[in-house]
């Protein structure tokens, strides 16, 4: 995660989530395909307009996920409850309830994915945990804490590759369930233990208690355009609801 | 058993629910052909895995927020790797998590033995569920489908996700890292011993 640079990567992180974990809330209680189809377009133009998106970018990242939401629409169509059957042929029995699901749900993880996407694409997950101190009273010991463990994400990924290869160059085949899983994460999660207990040591030795009163390099707040954001965002939603 | 976490346990239960989010990523590659095979609802069978790091870490250090914490930082692996489902599986994770924890919370965190385990595998299936419910249009299948998918992911949940946390755990335990966790301080309070499971 990553900021971009764009007017929307410059707001409060803190107040970027709450404002689009809203949004996806409304979404989730909208049953209208129109009105969630609306609601989507307002992330689209949010995209395009202030979170640096080129259409090149748009298409990129949303198109896998349409055609996985065109199947979805389809699995509720044709396997989905209803009583006015529009069309049948074999076990797939397609009702006009069914297929207004099947777009509302469609559209409505596009929208998921979109505003997913805003908060990912535009924020830098540094100043994310530092907001989460100050703005959302996350204690450091937590935030100092995550920050240390997710950066060892690519160095877990490499070694279970490495794991992979090493069990293939000796002839092993990989199998399914649950003894796959024990192969692969006993010695990820035995290594992962003791890197861990040597980063809590070394952040002790060097002075960490996890405490509030430390010094701190940036301090996120909150500015006028946070509440700007939050109440267009928040009032554009309102006024689809109430006009659609 | 004191309840504040110390540095320690926080970077612990950090790391190891990020080993978790990373096995999950390499494990939906595994989904996929799998389900291409024998459907999306044979697929649930899949599912536990994905609830695993709940019970590991809240087996291990024994606090409440344990469970809870596991699951959200594992569904933030995936977030932070770059999946636009992003913010969604955060979402989930954090049902998953509530749901997990409901299972420690409901013995006031003083049973941690395989049968809480797999309530709280059983539980966060449950709780997945509810999410999918509301979020991804689950009560708009039949019902056939609803209870079908929902009880193998329980089983599921169950099975990869709490037994399977327990065989996890114990054999993490005789590698003998785990023996300042409160885990073994608790069996060593107990009297077993080093805390090590008999036989070993």
């Amino acid at each position: 995660m990553k900021s971009n640079g764009s007017w929307l990567s410059t707001l409060n992180p803190s107040c970027k989530l709450i404002v689009h974990v809203l949004v996806m809330a409304v979404l989730m209680a909208i049953r209208d395909p129109l009105l969630t189809l609306a609601i989507w377009l307002v992330a689209v133009l949010i995209g395009i307009s202030v979170a640096g998106w080129t259409i090149g970018y748009l298409l990129r990242r949303l198109l896998p996920y349409t055609l996985f939401f065109v199947l979805v629409c389809w699995m509720l169509a044709t396997f989905g409850k209803g009583e006015h059957v529009l069309w049948q042929w074999a076990w797939f029995r397609v009702t006009t309830e069914s297929l207004n699901n099947g777009l509302l749900i469609g559209l409505r993880m596009l929208g998921f994915v979109t505003y997913g996407m805003l908060f990912t694409s535009t924020t830098d997950l540094n100043r994310m945990m530092m907001s989460l101190i100050h703005q959302l009273r996350l204690s450091p010991k937590w935030a100092y804490g995550m920050l240390a463990g997710f950066r060892f994400i690519p160095l877990f990924q490499s070694e279970l590759q490495q794991m992979k290869i090493a069990h293939r160059i000796r002839g092993y085949r990989q199998g399914h369930g649950g003894k796959a899983f024990l192969r692969y994460a006993l010695p990820l999660f035995s290594q992962g233990v003791r890197k861990s207990e040597r980063i809590a040591i070394a952040m002790e030795a060097r002075g960490f208690t996890g405490t509030r009163e430390r010094t701190y390099y940036v301090q996120p707040m909150l500015a006028r355009r946070d509440a700007l954001y939050a109440v267009a965002l928040l009032g554009v939603t309102t006024v689809l609801i109430i006009w659609l | 058993m004191s309840r504040t976490w110390n540095m320690k346990e926080v970077v612990l239960a950090v790391i190891l629910s990020v080993a978790c989010g990373v096995v999950y990523l390499g494990w939906s590659t595994l989904w996929i052909p799998i389900s291409a095979l024998v459907g999306p609802v044979g697929a649930g069978f899949m599912f536990g895995i994905w609830v695993i790091a709940s019970p590991i870490v809240a087996y291990i250090i024994r606090k409440p927020g344990a469970a809870l914490i596991a699951e959200v930082a594992a569904a933030a692996v995936e977030m932070l790797t770059g999946s636009h489902f992003g913010l969604s599986a955060l979402l989930i994770g954090v049902f998953q998590g509530l749901g997990a924890e409901l299972a420690f919370a409901i013995f006031g965190y003083r049973r941690f033995n395989v049968w809480t385990l797999m309530l709280s595998g059983a539980l966060a299936a449950v709780g997945s569920m509810v999410y999918s419910v509301i979020a991804n249009g689950m009560g708009y299948y039949t019902p056939t489908m609803f209870w079908l998918t929902l009880g193998i992911q329980v089983v599921s949940g169950i099975l990869l996700g709490g037994l399977l946390a327990k065989i996890v755990v114990e054999a993490l335990a005789r590698t003998g890292v785990l023996n300042s966790y409160e885990m073994m301080k608790s069996r060593r309070r107990r009297g077993t011993g080093n805390g090590l499971p008999t036989g070993s």
